[in-house]
C-alpha cells in the first residue's frame, strides 16, 4: 500500500519541480489561443474599403443583438456599412456572425484582452474592427 | 361549380378557376413565379407544373389550366419535383447571385424557390448576365442581370395600368425586359411593377439599401392622399416610414397604388415638419409650450367669438373621428361658421347630388366600374386626380371590352385607352356637352323616365341644347356626341366619373347635376352594377361631408368667412389641414383675409405660407401617426393606423382638439377612436350600424355596395360659357402630385418639381417657345412667369396650369371660374 | 424514274409563275364553283372524307379541324394561311406559291365559304417577297374576275384576302403567335384552351392551316375524295404531297411526289442519290425539328403514319440528306443552335433550356464533354421535351433524341478520342 501512496505522491511532486507548472505567469507569459479560438471580431478589409456589404444578416442572426449596421451608398453606387459597431458587453462569442456572413467579411480573432475602464470603449465601430 | 381531386383532397371550385387556385383553395401549396392573382394567366415560368391523371403523358401548368369535372391531380411526385429543380437550376444558370446587396434578398420568390426546392448547386455553367442598370429615373432602379423574365411587370404595366412602358425584346436567350428603344425608364412612375416583381430585377430607390425586409415592421393603412382609399402598408424601421410595402394580399384596389401614394409617403419624415407650437410674440412666431400654446387658443377663440365671430376653415385629411371632434370644438366656441375644403368645391356632391338623388356621395363601389359596359368621365383629368380607380377603367376596358367617352376640355391618360374617344370641348363647356346628351336622350325616347321627376323642367330648360347646336358651340364631335349617349342608354351596365376638388371649382355643382340627370335618365343610380361616382380631390372628403364639416344652419361657408374676413368682419379664423393661401383660388382676398383676421390659428404638419401668418401654430400629426378611419369617395370606411411617433412634441389633430375643447370648458372626453366612431354614429345614422374595431382589411362601405337614392329627380342646369381671349387656361391636378402635401415628399418632387404651364404644340411653335423657356400668364389682373411644357393634351389656344405648387401663384389667376382668359407672351 | 400524277405542280415551269387564264384554262377555279353549289357543311364533310391532313407539319385532319370551327357563329371569323415557311430545310410553300398561286386562292375561298369566314390572311413569310408579289397579283386578279371580293361568283358570299408580311420569327409559324403577330403584338405563343377555333385572332373564331393543304383543296372539289385517296401509294392515306430535297444530294430538288412512296426511291431516284457517290448516312425527314432516319429506314413509307412507327414524323417533308461523312453532333448542335436562338424566350424551359443543350454539344462536339455531360444530355431532353409552353421546344428535342437513340456510339466516339472523330485533319 505504502509503494502506491510513493507512486502517486511522486506525481505530485514531480509537478513542483521548476519546468513542469501548468501555470502560466500572465501577463508577462501569453498563452497562444488555437486557431478556432473566438476571440474579438475583426472587419476583413478588401482593397479601398470594408468586405462587408452590410447585408445585414450578423445583426439579425445575432443572438445577444449586439451588432449595429447601418448601410448605405457608397460613390460607386455600391452598398457598405456606413456604421458597423459590435457591443462587446453583449457580445456572447457564439461565432454565428461569422457562420452568417455571405461574404466572409467578419472573423473572430485570438485577441482575448479585453478588459477596459470605460463602457464606451467596449463599443467596437466599424474603424476599430477594421485594424 | 366543379369537383375535383388534388393530391387525394376532394375540392369543388367554380368552372372558371385554375388548378392552381383551386388547390390554394383546398390548401395544397403548389410553387409558383410568374402567376400573380390580379394578372390574366401566362404560364412562362413551368414551376408549377402538375400531373393530371386524365392528361398523362405531359406535366400541365397549374396556373392556366382550368379545372374541369373529375380531374384527378397530384402536386408533388419526384418527376414533378425534378422538372421544378432544373426550372430553378435553369434559371439560377445566369442570374447573379449578389442578395446580400439586393434589397429584394429576404423577400425573393427566387430566393424562396430556390431553397424549397433545393436548388443548392447547378450542373450548368453559363455567363452571368452582365447588363448595364437603369438609374435614369430618380424612383425605379432596372437591374436586368437579376430578372428572371416573369413578364409581372410587362402584364401589370399593360394589363392594369395602361401604360406599356415595358415590352420582352430580343429573342431566345437574350430576351430581355425593356423599354421603347431600350432607353431608360420614363413613364407615369406608379411603381406598379415594383410591387410585382418577384426579384430584385425593379426596386424602389428612395428604398435602396434603407432596410431589409425582414426588419420592417408592416402598418396597414390608408394612403393619405386622394380619396381613392387605396390600402398602403407602411414599412417602418427604427419609427420611421422607410417605404410603401407591397402588398396585393389585403385592402382595397388590389394592392394598387399611383406615384403619389407608393412615393409619396415622405413628407411624414420631412426635417421642416413642425415639432412644437409656435405663438406670435412681439410680432415674432417663436416656440411655446401646449399649455400655453392651447391657452393662447382658447383664449384668442374665446375672444374672437364674442367679438365678430370665429370660422373655422378645415381640409378633408383628417379622420373622422378628429373631424368629428372638431365639430365639437365649433359647439363649444359657439360657432356655426364651419367648412372644410375651400367650401365650393364638394358642392357638386352636397347640393348637386342632394337635390337630384337625395344622397350625398357616390352611388356604388368601384369594383362595380371593372364589370360596366359604358363609362363616362367628366373632366379628363379624372387620372391625374384619381390614377387607381382610373386603372380600374383600363382594365374593365381591356378585360371586358367596356366603352370610354370622356367629356373634357383637355386629354389626359384615359384618353389613351383602347378605344377611348374624347368628346373635347371648348374650356368651360363641358356642361352643355352633358346637357345635349340628356337632350338626346329625352328626343329619341331613350331615356328612362319613368318615376323620375321634374321631367317638364328639364324638358324645358333643355330647350337650347339641340345637340347639333351644342357640337358646334362646343368644339365637339357631333356623331360620337350621339354615339355616347346611344351607348350610355343602351348599356347594361354603365358608370359615369367626376372629380371634384380645388382646382375644380367652376360649375362644380351644375356639372354634378347634370351628370346626375344623366345617370337618371340612363338609369344608373339604384341599378346593381352602375355607378354615378363623385370622387374627391382628399383622403377624407366624403367623411367631411358625412360627418356634415359645413355650414351650420346660418353660418357662413369659406368663402363667406374669406370674405368677411377681409371686409373686417371675423375675429377668428382657425384653419386646420390646410394651406388657404397656396391653394385656394383668389389668394389675393385670402391674403387680405388673413391680414385683417385679428386671430388666426393655423394647425398644419409645416409652416405653410398660411402658418407664416398665423397668431398661433399648432403642431399636427401625419396620416402615419393617426389611429381613426377615413371614408373613401365610394362610401368606404377604412382604418387608419399608426405607424410611427409624431415628430418632437407634435399631436394628432384629434388631441389637440380634445384639449382645446377642454381649455374651453367641454368636459366630455373621449377613450379613443373606437369611443368617437360609436359617438359618430348617433349624427350620422349611416356610420352606426358599423364597429370600429370590427372594420376589416377591406373596410365597410355605408349605405351599401349600390346606394339607393333618396329620390330621382332631373334638375335643369344652364350651360356653361366660355370666354374670349388670346388663351383659355385652366387649372388642374398633375398626375405626380395631390394638394399641395405631396410637394414636400420627395417621390413626386423628383418627377415633377417645378410649377409649369403646359401648352400644345401649335401655339409653342406660335410663340416660338420650347420645354423650360419663362412666359408671362396674364390675365385677372395679375401676370405670373411660368415654365413652359410642350404637350398634346391641350387643344390650341388652351393652356393648363397645376395647382399644386405656392411659389407658382396660380391662384392669383384661378379665382374658382371654370375657365380663364389669359394672354401668353415670351 | 416513276412519273407520279402531278397535282400541285401540274402547271409548273422554271421561272414563270401562272396567271390567272392559264390557270382556268387547266381547271382552275371550277373547285370553287363546285363548292359554291354545296352547302357549307357539305363542304366541310367532303374534305373530311378525303383524308387530307395538314401539310404544315403536324398533320392534323384538315376536315375534322374544319369541323370543329363554329361556323355558324355571328359575327367576324378569320381564316389565316399560314405561310410563315422557316423551319430549316423547308421550302415547298415557297415553290407553290412561285408556280401557281391561284391553287392557294381558290383554295382559301373554298375555305373561306365551307368556314363562313369573310376576311382571310396570308401570313408569309418576311423573306418571300417574291411570294408577295405573286399572290398580291393573284389576288387582284380574282377580284377583278370575280372569285373574291363582294358577292364571289353570284353567291351573295363576300370574301376579303389579305397579304401580311412576317417580321420575320421563326416562332411565327406557330399558330398562335402567328396571331399574335397579325395583331401586331410580340410573337408569343398564346395559352391553348382557348383554341384559336374558339378565340383566335382579335379574339374571333380562326382558323389557320398550311399553303400546302389550302392549295390541294380545290383539287379535291374538283376531282372527287376517291380520286384524291388513289394518288396516294399508301391505300391508308390520301394525296400526294411537296417533297423539298436538300443536303447531300446530287439533285436537291423539289418534287410533287405521291404520300407513301419509300425514303429510298426519294432519296436515289430523285434526289439523284447522295453526292460524290457517298453513302447515305441519315436524313432529316421532314425539317429540322424531326428526328433523323437512317440507312435502316430507307424502305420506309415517307407518310405520316408510317413514319411515326420508326418514331420520327413525316413533318413539312423537308427531307435533308447527310452523307457518311457528317458528323451527326455537328449537325444536331447546329440545327440547336437555330432553335435556342428562335425560341420566344417566353418559358423558362425553351428559353434557358435549350441554351444549356447547346452548351453540351457544344461540349460534345469539341471533347470536352465527359460521360456525365452525355448522361445530362439524355436527362435534359426529358426536362424540356413536353414541359414547354408551345411545341418549339418539343420539336427541338427531335433530332437531339434521335441523336442519343441513333448515334449514342458517335457521342461516346467524340468523348473518348477527345475530339470531333469527323473533324478534318
Amino acid at each position: 500500500m505504502f509503494k502506491e501512496f510513493a507512486k502517486g505522491l511522486s506525481i505530485t511532486f514531480k509537478h513542483l519541480l521548476p519546468g513542469h507548472s501548468t501555470t502560466v505567469q500572465y501577463p508577462t507569459v501569453k498563452l497562444k489561443p488555437s486557431d478556432r479560438f473566438r476571440g474579438l471580431h475583426r472587419l476583413v478589409p478588401s482593397q479601398d474599403r470594408e468586405k462587408c456589404v452590410a447585408c445585414y444578416l450578423c445583426p439579425t442572426v445575432c443572438p445577444a443583438k449586439c451588432i449595429t449596421v447601418e448601410s448605405a451608398e457608397n460613390e460607386k453606387g455600391e452598398k457598405y456599412p456606413k456604421v458597423y459597431t459590435i457591443d462587446m458587453l453583449r457580445c456572447i462569442f457564439c461565432g454565428y456572425c461569422v457562420e452568417a456572413c455571405p461574404v466572409e467579411a467578419i472573423e473572430m480573432t485570438g485577441a482575448y484582452e479585453l478588459a477596459n475602464y470605460e463602457r464606451e470603449d467596449f463599443q467596437f465601430t466599424k474603424e476599430r474592427l477594421l485594424k | 361549380m366543379v369537383n375535383l381531386t388534388i393530391d387525394g383532397k376532394q375540392v369543388t371550385v367554380s368552372k372558371a378557376a385554375t388548378i392552381y387556385e383551386a388547390a390554394k383553395e383546398a390548401g395544397v401549396h403548389i410553387p409558383v413565379l410568374c402567376y400573380a392573382k390580379k394578372l390574366l394567366p401566362y404560364g412562362a415560368c413551368r414551376v408549377c407544373l402538375v400531373e393530371v391523371e386524365q392528361m398523362k403523358g405531359r406535366l400541365i401548368p397549374s396556373c392556366t389550366t382550368p379545372v374541369s369535372e373529375g380531374m384527378v391531380v397530384i402536386t408533388t411526385s419526384d418527376e414533378i419535383k425534378k422538372v421544378r429543380k432544373t426550372v430553378m437550376e435553369f434559371l439560377l444558370v445566369n442570374h447573379v447571385l449578389d442578395c446580400p446587396v439586393c434589397d429584394k434578398g429576404g423577400e425573393c420568390d427566387l430566393q424562396d424557390l430556390t431553397y424549397e426546392l433545393g436548388a443548392t448547386s447547378n450542373r450548368f455553367e453559363g455567363e452571368k448576365f452582365d447588363l448595364p442598370t437603369d438609374e435614369v429615373n430618380p424612383l425605379i432602379e432596372r437591374n436586368m442581370n437579376r430578372c428572371v423574365l416573369c413578364g409581372k411587370c410587362v402584364r401589370v404595366c399593360d394589363e392594369i395600368v395602361g401604360y406599356g412602358s415595358y415590352s420582352f425584346i430580343n429573342r431566345g436567350f437574350e430576351t430581355k425586359i425593356a423599354t421603347a428603344y431600350d432607353r431608360g425608364l420614363d413613364c407615369e412612375f406608379c411603381g406598379q411593377c415594383l410591387s410585382m416583381c418577384p426579384v430584385g430585377a425593379l426596386l424602389p430607390r428612395p428604398f435602396k439599401f434603407k432596410a431589409r425586409p425582414w426588419q420592417l415592421k408592416e402598418v396597414d393603412s390608408v394612403c393619405g392622399y386622394c380619396g381613392n382609399g387605396c390600402t398602403v402598408t407602411l414599412g417602418v424601421k427604427d419609427h420611421k416610414v422607410e417605404t410603401i410595402r407591397f402588398n396585393d394580399k389585403i385592402g382595397v384596389n388590389d394592392g394598387n397604388l399611383c406615384v403619389r401614394g407608393r412615393f409619396g409617403y415622405s413628407y411624414v419624415n420631412h426635417e421642416d415638419r413642425l415639432t412644437k407650437p409656435l405663438v406670435r410674440k412681439n410680432g415674432e412666431l417663436v416656440e411655446a409650450d401646449w399649455d400655453e400654446a392651447l391657452q393662447a387658443v382658447a383664449d384668442g377663440l374665446s375672444k374672437a367669438q364674442q367679438g365678430q365671430g370665429v370660422g373655422i376653415l378645415s381640409g378633408a385629411r383628417l379622420t373622422n373621428e378628429e373631424l368629428y371632434l372638431l365639430k365639437q370644438v365649433a359647439k363649444v366656441v359657439g360657432t356655426e361658421n364651419l367648412d372644410h375644403s375651400g367650401g365650393e368645391c364638394y358642392k357638386g356632391v352636397t347640393e348637386g347630388l342632394k337635390g337630384a338623388l337625395g344622397v350625398a356621395a357616390s352611388t356604388a363601389t368601384f369594383p362595380q366600374i371593372e364589370k360596366t359596359n359604358v363609362i363616362l368621365a367628366i373632366r379628363s383629368d379624372f387620372y391625374e386626380t384619381h390614377p387607381v380607380v382610373g386603372m380600374v377603367v383600363n382594365q374593365a376596358i381591356r378585360r371586358n371590352g367596356a366603352k370610354l367617352a370622356i367629356v373634357a376640355d383637355k386629354k389626359g391618360k384615359l384618353d389613351k385607352l383602347p378605344g377611348a374617344k374624347t368628346l373635347l370641348s371648348k374650356p368651360g363647356l363641358e356642361l352643355d356637352v352633358l346637357n345635349a346628351m340628356a337632350r338626346l336622350l329625352l328626343d329619341e325616347g331613350l331615356a328612362q323616365t319613368e318615376g323620375i321627376e321634374g321631367l317638364e323642367d328639364l324638358k324645358t330648360a333643355l330647350a337650347d341644347f339641340e345637340p347639333s347646336q351644342v357640337a358646334e358651340r362646343t368644339g365637339v364631335d357631333l356623331e360620337t356626341l350621339q354615339a355616347t349617349a346611344r351607348q350610355l342608354a343602351g348599356a347594361e351596365n354603365s358608370a359615369i366619373l367626376m372629380a371634384y376638388g380645388l382646382p375644380y371649382q367652376g360649375l362644380n355643382k351644375e356639372l354634378a347635376t347634370a351628370a346626375a340627370n344623366l345617370a337618371l335618365l340612363v338609369g344608373i343610380p339604384g341599378r346593381e352594377g352602375s355607378g354615378l361616382y363623385l370622387c374627391g380631390e382628399k383622403s377624407n372628403s366624403q367623411g367631411a361631408i358625412d360627418l356634415g364639416i359645413l355650414p351650420q344652419n346660418a353660418g357662413k361657408g369659406a368663402q363667406q368667412m374669406l370674405d368677411a374676413a377681409a371686409e373686417g368682419k371675423l375675429d377668428g379664423l382657425y384653419v386646420v389641414a390646410e394651406d388657404p393661401l397656396s391653394s385656394y383660388p383668389d389668394r389675393d382676398k385670402v391674403a387680405k383675409a388673413f391680414d385683417k383676421v385679428p386671430f388666426l390659428v393655423v394647425q398644419d404638419l409645416f409652416l405653410s405660407p398660411t402658418a407664416e401668418q398665423a397668431d398661433v401654430v399648432l403642431p399636427a400629426a401625419s396620416f402615419a401617426e393617426k389611429d381613426g378611419t377615413f371614408t373613401n369617395a365610394e362610401r368606404r370606411i377604412q382604418r387608419v393606423r399608426p405607424g410611427i411617433p409624431s415628430p418632437g412634441e407634435a399631436r394628432t389633430d384629434g388631441a389637440i382638439f380634445s384639449a382645446l375643447a377642454n381649455k374651453l370648458g367641454s368636459t366630455v372626453t373621449f377613450t379613443g377612436p373606437a369611443a368617437i366612431f360609436a359617438e359618430i354614429g348617433k349624427d350620422t345614422k349611416a356610420y352606426a350600424e358599423f364597429n370600429f374595431n370590427e372594420i376589416g382589411p377591406q373596410g365597410v362601405v355605408w349605405g351599401g355596395e349600390v346606394l339607393q337614392p333618396v329620390c330621382k329627380k332631373v334638375v335643369a342646369v344652364s350651360g356653361g360659357s366660355s370666354v374670349k381671349g388670346d388663351f383659355q387656361l385652366v387649372t388642374g391636378s398633375a398626375l405626380y402630385h395631390s394638394g399641395t402635401v405631396s410637394t414636400k415628399a420627395k417621390g413626386p418632387m423628383a418627377v415633377l418639381s417645378e410649377p409649369y404651364l403646359e401648352l400644345s404644340r401649335e401655339d409653342a411653335k406660335a410663340l416660338s417657345v420650347v420645354d423650360g423657356d419663362l412666359v408671362k400668364v396674364a390675365g385677372n389682373g395679375t401676370e405670373l412667369k411660368l415654365k413652359v411644357k410642350v404637350g398634346n393634351r391641350l387643344p390650341k389656344g388652351v393652356v393648363f396650369a397645376p395647382y399644386h405648387f405656392a411659389e407658382a401663384n396660380v391662384n392669383r389667376l384661378y379665382k374658382g371660374e371654370p375657365v380663364i382668359a389669359v394672354t401668353v407672351s415670351k | 424514274m416513276n412519273a407520279y400524277t402531278q397535282v400541285l405542280f401540274k402547271n409548273r415551269r422554271s421561272n414563270e409563275t401562272v396567271l390567272l387564264p392559264e390557270y382556268e384554262k387547266s381547271g382552275g377555279y371550277q373547285g370553287l364553283r363546285a363548292a359554291m353549289k354545296m352547302t357549307p357543311a357539305e363542304v366541310c364533310e367532303l374534305i373530311k372524307g378525303s383524308g387530307l391532313r395538314g401539310r404544315g407539319g403536324a398533320g392534323f385532319p384538315t376536315g375534322i379541324k374544319w369541323s370543329f370551327f363554329p361556323a355558324d357563329q355571328p359575327g367576324d371569323k378569320y381564316l389565316v394561311c399560314n405561310g410563315d415557311e422557316m423551319e430549316p430545310g423547308t421550302y415547298k410553300d415557297r415553290q407553290l406559291l412561285l408556280a401557281d398561286p391561284h391553287q392557294l386562292i381558290e383554295g382559301m375561298a373554298i375555305a373561306s365559304y365551307a368556314l363562313q369566314t369573310q376576311i382571310g390572311y396570308i401570313f408569309l413569310r418576311y423573306a418571300y417577297e417574291d411570294c408577295f408579289q405573286r399572290v398580291e397579283r393573284a389576288i387582284e386578279e380574282a377580284v377583278e374576275v370575280g372569285y373574291l371580293g363582294k358577292n364571289i361568283l353570284g353567291s351573295g358570299f363576300d370574301v376579303e384576302l389579305h397579304v401580311h408580311g412576317s417580321a420575320g420569327r421563326y416562332i411565327l409559324g406557330e399558330e398562335t403567335s402567328q396571331l399574335n403577330g397579325l395583331e401586331g403584338r410580340r410573337p408569343n405563343p398564346r395559352s391553348k384552351p382557348p383554341f384559336p377555333a374558339q378565340r383566335g385572332l382579335f379574339g374571333r373564331p380562326t382558323n389557320v392551316n398550311n399553303v400546302e393543304t389550302l392549295a390541294t383543296v380545290p383539287h379535291i372539289l374538283t376531282h372527287g375524295t376517291a380520286w384524291f385517296q388513289n394518288l396516294a401509294l399508301n391505300p391508308e392515306s390520301a394525296g400526294t404531297k411537296l417533297f423539298g430535297l436538300s443536303g447531300h444530294l446530287n439533285r436537291p430538288e423539289c418534287f410533287e411526289l405521291p404520300l407513301g412512296i419509300t425514303l429510298r426511291e426519294v432519296v436515289e431516284d430523285f434526289g439523284g442519290g447522295v453526292r460524290g457517290g457517298k453513302k447515305f448516312k441519315a436524313c432529316l425527314p421532314g425539317g429540322a425539328s424531326t428526328p433523323y432516319l437512317t440507312a435502316d429506314h430507307l424502305d420506309v413509307m415517307m407518310d405520316f403514319n408510317p413514319l411515326e412507327e420508326v418514331e420520327s414524323r413525316l413533318g413539312t417533308a423537308g427531307v435533308t440528306v447527310f452523307d457518311e461523312d457528317t458528323c451527326m453532333v455537328a449537325v444536331t448542335r447546329n440545327l440547336n443552335q437555330f432553335f435556342a436562338r428562335e425560341s420566344c424566350g417566353w418559358c423558362t424551359p425553351c428559353r434557358d433550356g435549350l441554351a444549356t443543350i447547346s452548351w453540351l454539344l457544344d461540349r460534345i462536339e469539341f471533347g470536352q464533354a465527359t460521360n456525365d455531360d452525355l448522361a445530362m444530355l439524355k436527362d435534359q431532353v426529358k426536362n424540356i421535351k413536353g414541359r414547354s409552353f408551345c411545341a418549339l421546344a418539343e420539336g427541338a428535342m427531335g433530332p437531339v433524341e434521335a441523336l442519343l437513340r441513333l448515334f449514342e456510339d458517335e457521342i461516346k466516339d467524340h468523348i473518348r478520342k477527345g475530339c470531333c472523330p469527323f473533324a478534318s485533319n
